[in-house]
């Protein structure tokens, strides 16, 4: 019976993965300017989730929120060399618009958090600190939301 | 504000690393605890449970009891003197061979503790006089301990033979350097 549930759990994750992934890369990778932070973030939270298994209700708002709380960890471990901003010497090759990262670079964590999860995500701002464990009050507040919520954060 | 919209867009152009491999591995490389092993876990807490119930309720019940470990006094007295009495020397002289040879003595001298902590016996402080005060050479002091407890008794002893005191073998007492 467990393992039954355990591979159903599994399954799920998966299936969340197939689907949410690589926009969960792409907003972490806005929110770090990085991309091996943005990749080990999201690898990190669904091996966790993988591991926790049917003890997770909503596996879609776990894994976003732990894949941001992951890379803010890591980038506060990093902001022991530039505080509040991404790391020096980021190369954002991958990416086009520089002049996008280069302004986000400009914010802080917690304000590049709430942007990348609005604009790209389109979050509205009230969900962002229920979905992330994030305080959009303490960082830049952008418009109101739309009405409708994205389908990245529902759960 | 739709053109910033637009520009995060042009973020769904990245190419994207197919992590799934890299999850599954991590998720096996820290496996929670299995089923199985959790059971044998539980059930070796429940056995050491049951284990320190039923030793609680053999010591209650008086069939088990602690080793009774006597409470020790305050550490020995550093002074052998403390508390300590010296009672009269009783010598035993004896001649083992012909008259005017030489003479055997044996002197025992009892020690009581009237204190109330334990003193310690240091024989090298004792050693035999002659009437004149001079040292009779023995064969050293002998004792049954080191210590000696409250309101106990313990004897020294030692023996001598002597060529030259014969006379005043009987009655030496002992004294204290």
């Amino acid at each position: 019976m467990i393992s039954v549930a355990r591979d159903s759990a599994v399954g799920e994750v998966e299936a969340v993965y197939r689907q949410e992934g690589d926009r969960m890369w792409r907003a972490l990778y806005a929110y770090t300017g990085d991309e091996e932070v943005a990749a080990d973030a999201v690898a990190d939270a669904f091996a966790q989730a993988l591991r926790r298994g049917p003890a997770i209700r909503d596996v879609r708002s776990w894994v976003w929120r732990a894949a941001f709380r992951i890379a803010a960890g890591e980038l506060k471990r990093r902001s022991t060399v530039v505080l509040g901003a991404m790391p020096e010497g980021v190369a954002y090759d991958a990416h086009p618009d520089t002049q996008l990262l280069d302004a986000l670079q400009r914010l802080t964590a917690q304000q590049r958090a709430v942007v990348v999860l609005h604009y790209y995500l389109d979050c509205p701002v009230r969900d962002i600190a229920r979905r992330t464990g994030l305080n959009p009050a303490r960082g830049a507040r952008p418009p109101q939301p739309r009405p409708t919520a994205p389908a990245c954060l529902a759960g | 504000m739709s053109d910033l919209r637009t520009r995060f867009r042009s973020l769904d152009d990245l190419r994207t690393p197919d992590l799934w491999s890299e999850i599954e591995a991590r998720a096996s490389a820290a496996q929670p605890v299995g089923v199985g092993r959790l059971r044998w876990v539980l059930i070796g807490a429940l056995l050491l449970l049951i284990v320190a119930l039923a030793g609680a309720a053999l010591l209650g019940s008086g069939i088990v009891k602690w080793p009774v470990s006597l409470e020790a006094s305050p550490r020995p007295s550093a002074s052998l003197q403390a508390g300590l009495e010296k009672d009269q020397a009783v010598v035993i002289a004896w001649q083992p061979g012909p008259p005017g040879g030489p003479v055997s003595f044996e002197v025992i001298v009892a020690l009581r503790n009237s204190g109330h902590g334990w003193v310690r016996v240091d024989r090298a402080t004792y050693e035999i006089l002659n009437r004149a005060g001079a040292p009779i050479t023995g064969q050293g002091l002998f004792g049954p301990a080191d210590t000696i407890g409250p309101g106990q008794t313990d004897y020294l002893n030692t023996g001598v033979v002597d060529a030259y005191q014969t006379k005043e073998g009987s009655g030496q007492p002992i004294s204290r350097r």
